[in-house]
């Protein structure tokens, strides 16, 4: 059985109209299942926790990239109790969300889409981060400024002009040199730095001088003044600990996704 | 300028690309192509190709199954199979390699063994 669970903000007005499309879509299809309409006051992971034990086959994030971050989290600590529920993947329709880039990059790019993309059920297994005790399947982010990087206890790194820092488990929506292999899929992660390089009058297209790329398996990122963008969603203060996690996730993606 | 020496080389796939703004202080071991940009303190191996290029410094010894070096290196190189220097190059160490070619104008003080045994023996530890 499918359980859609619905973001608590998506009972206003203004989305109406597109949750009628869904529900007219989702019918069509003959995906109909439990809509579970979230309130401020529900707690995600005992919902998932319940209709994971009560047999949902999949669950369906009905809102903000926000909320499937939420459920990934609920999900992979309910795995990491127990591997019983390994197979029940995730679906994700986006609604009111600022993350356009990060659904194009799993291949769904407006709501009708993400539901015929249910239908076809391509699952993808892919590994997750781990940020201190927070998973997160697409990167993390932090500015160079004051950040030291501590990698692999073998070396450390120091960054001579002020950019980004990012820890990429997918992408999504992120440009990195060609050459680079980030994959969702090799129990590693990737450390990317991009610098703004040297000021010249002229931009340098294609050039990838100011980009680096480290392959990972434990990173320790330490700030005391800027935090960390998770999954483009969330905060974390540093000093935060960032490795592969073991636990993996099923994830339904769409025909055309970037990876 | 760096996508093109990247096409001459052939190299499609890095695991590892250290940029110009970037110093890695240790010893760097990897597995697959390394495109070194910028500065390393600390030795560096690999057991496939190495691409060094015009702007890098590396200070300590290099091992990879192939190389292509443009930029400077202080420290003893061993590579297994190919090892390609640079007019722009600069190497102040001993090469141990299989096959070498050096391009006019690169600058190399050290000593130098080929053959099949030499580069191979030490990349292979």
């Amino acid at each position: 059985m499918h359980i859609y669970l619905y973001e608590s903000n998506l009972n206003e007005k203004r989305f109406a109209s597109a949750l009628a499309k869904v529900e007219t879509r989702i019918t069509d299809l003959g995906l109909n299942g439990k809509i579970i309409r979230l309130g401020i006051t529900h707690s995600l992971d005992t919902i998932i926790h319940n209709e994971l034990k009560n047999g949902a086959k999949t669950i369906v994030i009905v809102g903000s990239f926000l909320l499937l971050h939420k459920a990934i989290n609920s999900v992979a600590l309910m795995l990491r109790q127990s591997p019983a529920y390994k197979d029940v993947p995730l679906g994700y329709i986006p609604l009111n969300t600022t993350t356009k880039e990060i659904n194009s990059f799993f291949g769904i790019t407006d709501i009708e889409m993400a539901c015929d993309i249910l239908s076809a059920r391509r699952v993808q297994n892919l590994d997750l981060g781990k940020i201190n005790n927070t998973y997160f399947l697409t990167f993390c982010q932090i500015t160079t400024k004051n950040t030291t990087l501590e990698i692999d206890k073998n070396y450390s790194i120091e960054i001579k002009q002020s950019g980004d820092v990012f820890v990429v488990n997918l992408p999504a929506g992120l440009a990195m040199p060609q050459e680079a292999k980030a994959e969702a899929k090799d129990q590693t992660l990737e450390l990317f730095i991009r610098t703004r390089g040297r000021t010249t009058p002229l931009p340098r297209l294609g050039s990838t001088r100011s980009l680096s790329v480290f392959p990972f398996k434990n990173l320790r990122i330490i700030n005391n003044q800027h935090s960390i963008i998770v999954d483009q969603v969330l905060q974390i203060k540093a000093p935060a600990d960032i490795s592969v996690a073991r636990i993996k996730i099923n994830l339904i993606v769409g025909k055309n996704r970037s990876f | 300028m760096f996508n093109k020496e990247h096409d001459e080389t052939g190299i499609k796939e890095a695991e590892t690309i250290i940029g110009q703004t970037v110093k890695v202080k240790g010893n760097f071991h990897g597995q697959g192509n390394i495109i070194i940009e910028g500065l390393v303190e600390g030795s560096v191996k690999t057991n496939s190709f190495l691409l060094v290029g015009e702007k890098a410094k590396i200070t300590a010894s290099v091992e990879a199954k192939e190389a292509k070096i443009a930029g400077e290196i202080n420290g003893n190189i061993y590579i297994a199979g190919y090892l390609e220097i640079k007019s722009t190059a600069k190497i102040n160490g001993d090469i141990k390699t299989a096959h070498l070619s050096i391009e006019k104008g690169a600058i190399f003080n050290g000593n130098c063994s080929m053959g099949k045994d030499k580069g191979g023996e030490e990349a292979k530890k």
